[in-house]
């Protein structure tokens, strides 16, 4: 294997392909500079690449195990290669948080150097402490027990990398040692960050990689149409069902009208639909307001069939608890459209408070209006 | 719009402040945006900038303007009207405590309208003193708990019924650069968002659960842990006047709950209960997570009192109470004024005074100004 930098004996690029550099890697290894025209010629590259999809479509996790390295790194940039020609933001999320998913596997077993190297290559901010910061819980037999972190990470750093575990308390900054400006993790917690970390890094560089969909060599072409079949038999789009037919201000439950959503939460919608990834704060939003607008478990749940990360069972469970039918047993209220600004998330000024009363307005003139238009047919 | 007696009254009474005072800016002014708010309008005059000192009292001094701001922010253009051409290069971090968003002061608060129909409310003027204790709360995990430098922070009485704490900040300190997604955070975090009674009482894994002592939060811990810790030692000291206590509190020793218990009694459980209580700093969230907000200028004067934006060292925050002290005007003469309303008792700058609407009364200069500025009295 040739050193291509100096972390090449610290990281293995067998486990975490992303942080190869394709052009210099194809340069030294090939002498070639056009990773299309390479590929046309290694058609056990684009195959190997097809696997990778596969696996991120099927599992949700790349399983596949190539022989050698340059197999598994030609073969991870290619994949980027086809989803990004495809343009598909479903999937590029998709595949990255399967990519991360494997190379996550490894992570936990890694040493700090090695761990510490890949961080800075994500851009995460992260020191390993060689003598680690010890919280006392409690004394037992009449000796203090600790619990020992062994990493740590700023503050603004830790809340940029850990955005979307926030949702779940025991993420939250809340419940962690804070202490002069950094966060203190054990190595399972910094393990599960650069999780994120990794996701989020692949994400962006599909999504960032422009690509002349005609500039491309036919055979390659042909292997970003087998991709587009695998997506479509594994991702069959769930649209949830809007409206019945008998229109009444009090609109029965299941009875949502889409045409009738606040600018926000139609925003937000079509973003599902898409299949983005999105936030806490926008998963929360719009199941909330779909919950208080009389949606039912199923049509939220279907919602987030396309999310990327999706696992139905989580899903469910989560909205479940929202609709009040588990733990505290509390009817979740959707934010409010002042909380929703300071969100970024208002998309108007619709002159009411909160989302619900927009849709409820705008859902009574649309029946009036179409009780008009019944009337003069 | 035409001004009346009073507020030109009030105009001439600021103008005399500013021609002998100066206001406090920070060494980078020169990268805010001023903005300003005259007695005879609504709106702002924004997007304001200014080389010296001198430029800036000379303006004070003309317009003796009714309300007076520098941004949070600085930007490569602080006087580019266009927010995007601006060049934001990064923020203070700003936090507003504000007594009436406190909890122990809900319902404190007598709901006045003025003469011209607009709805004011004045609050319980204790309750400025919890919203001390607030600031000196977020004073201490600004500083233990987010590492930020001591002389970075300033606190300052916002001229009304709360603190402004700023953060200084060079525009190349990772503080600075946060946006307002991290910033929401800081603000979850002070408040305690989510909290897990395990973060404070942390589980242990052991087979004879008789051999476990469970101890006490020390000011040394992380996170919430410390804070507690260290709010304990406050409400030690100066809420149940216990040196005792808060000196072994503030030893950072670990100590089971059952020898403090021993040594102090029931007061160690209702000084932790308490502490509890006081964990979550309450904080405008609207405020830290704008990263382009105006604020108040240090020693300029708020128009809706007439008092001071007074800086206030953090350990007096403590013995911070409202008092005419603050107002510039307390040397001046009795001011005849005319009541606009009728009141219930209520109390001004630590006057107890029941207003009839029409009569007339000779008041000392800072209670008469803060009533005319919030129009509740019109100068004779
Ligand atoms: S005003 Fe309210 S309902 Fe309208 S877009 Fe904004 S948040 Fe949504």
């Amino acid at each position: 294997m040739i050193l291509l930098t100096t972390t090449a004996n610290v990281i293995d690029y067998y486990w975490y392909p992303f942080v190869v550099d394709l052009e210099t890697f194809i340069r030294l290894r090939y002498g070639v500079e056009n990773f299309a025209l390479l590929l046309e010629s290694r058609k056990d590259i684009l195959e190997h690449a097809v696997e990778r999809i596969k696996d991120a479509l099927e599992h949700g996790e790349v399983r596949t195990e190539p022989q050698v390295v340059e197999l598994a790194v030609c073969g991870y940039h290619a994949a980027r290669l086809l989803i990004a020609s495809l343009g598909d933001r479903w999937l590029a999320s998709r595949y990255a948080l399967a990519e991360a998913e494997r190379s996550y596997k490894r992570l936990q077993n890694e040493e700090p150097r090695t761990i510490e190297a890949l961080a800075k290559i994500l851009g995460v901010n992260l020191t390993y402490l060689a003598e680690p910061y010890r919280e006392p819980i409690a004394i037992v037999n009449n000796v203090v027990i600790y619990r020992q972190y062994e990493y740590r990470i700023h503050f603004l750093d830790y809340v940029k990398v850990a955005q979307r575990l926030l949702g779940d308390p025991t993420w939250r900054p809340t419940n962690l040692p804070v202490k002069q400006g950094y966060i203190y993790l054990t190595k399972k917690q910094i393990t599960r960050i650069l999780k994120e970390a990794i996701a989020t890094h692949i994400e962006r560089s599909i999504i960032g990689f422009r690509i002349e969909l005609a500039a491309l060599p036919q055979t390659v072409k042909e292997y970003v149409e087998t991709v587009k079949g695998l997506l479509s038999k594994y991702r069959k789009p769930k649209v949830v069902k809007t409206g019945g037919k008998k229109y009444s201000i009090k609109l029965p439950e299941g009875v949502v009208l889409v045409e009738a959503f606040p600018p926000c939460m139609k925003d937000i919608y079509d973003a599902l639909l898409r299949g983005e990834n999105l936030s806490h704060h926008q998963r929360f939003a719009i199941a909330t307001f779909m919950l208080n607008i009389g949606a039912t478990i199923d049509q939220v749940v279907d919602l987030f069939r396309n999310v990327p990360d999706f696992n139905e069972k989580i899903t469910r469970y989560q909205v479940e608890h929202l609709a009040g039918l588990r733990g505290s047993q509390k009817k979740y209220l959707t934010y409010g459209c002042e909380k929703m600004r300071t969100l970024g998330l208002c998309r108007g000024d619709c002159g009411v408070k909160n989302p619900i009363v927009a849709y409820y307005k705008n859902a009574s003139k649309l029946i009036r209006r179409s009780k008009e238009k019944e009337a003069s047919s | 719009m035409e001004l009346d007696k009073t507020r030109r009254f009030l105009r001439h009474l600021f103008r005399s402040y500013y021609l002998e005072n100066r206001v406090l800016l920070p060494k980078d002014f020169h990268m805010r945006e001023f903005a300003y708010q005259p007695w005879d309008s609504d709106t702002y005059k924004r997007h304001l900038s200014f080389k010296t000192v001198n430029e800036v009292q000379r303006l004070l001094s003309t317009v003796a303007p009714r309300h007076f701001y520098y941004s949070s922010a600085k930007y490569e253009y602080p006087d580019e009207p266009d927010m995007d051409k601006k060049g934001w290069l990064g923020a203070d971090l700003i936090f507003d405590i504000d007594a009436d968003h406190l909890p122990v002061c809900q319902n404190k608060t007598i709901e006045l309208t003025t003469s011209n129909g607009e709805k004011i409310d004045l609050i319980d003027e204790e309750c400025v003193r919890y919203a001390a204790f607030e600031a000196l709360k977020l004073y201490d995990a600004l500083v233990y708990e987010l590492g930020i430098p001591k002389h970075n922070i300033k606190i300052e009485f916002s001229g009304n019924r709360g603190f402004h704490v700023t953060v200084y900040l060079d525009v190349d300190d990772v503080w600075a650069k946060a946006s307002s997604v991290e910033r929401r955070e800081i603000v979850n975090y002070l408040k305690a968002v989510d909290l897990l009674d395990e973060t404070l009482n942390p589980p242990i894994n052991v087979k004879r659960k008789k051999r476990v002592m469970h101890i006490a939060p020390t000011i040394a811990m992380g996170g919430l842990r410390g804070r507690l810790g260290r709010i304990a030692v406050l409400l030690a000291e100066k809420k149940y006047g216990n040196k005792d206590l808060a000196r072994v509190l503030s030893r950072n020793e670990i100590i089971s709950w059952n020898q403090l218990k021993n040594r102090f009694g029931d007061i160690v459980e209702n000084i932790f209960n308490d502490a509890k209580e006081e964990l979550a700093i309450h904080v405008d969230e609207q405020v830290t997570v704008d990263i382009k907000r105006l604020i108040r200028v240090p020693y300029s004067l708020h128009g809706k009192t007439g008092l001071r934006v007074e800086p206030v060292d953090p350990q007096k925050l403590d013995s911070f109470q409202l008092s005419p002290e603050l107002s510039p005007f307390q040397r001046y003469d009795k001011i005849a004024v005319v009541a606009l309303v009728d009141t219930p008792p209520i109390s001004i700058l630590g006057l107890r005074i029941k207003l009839r609407k029409g009569e007339s009364y000779r008041l000392p200069a800072p209670q008469a100004v803060y009533l005319m500025a919030r129009g509740l009295v019109a100068v004779k």
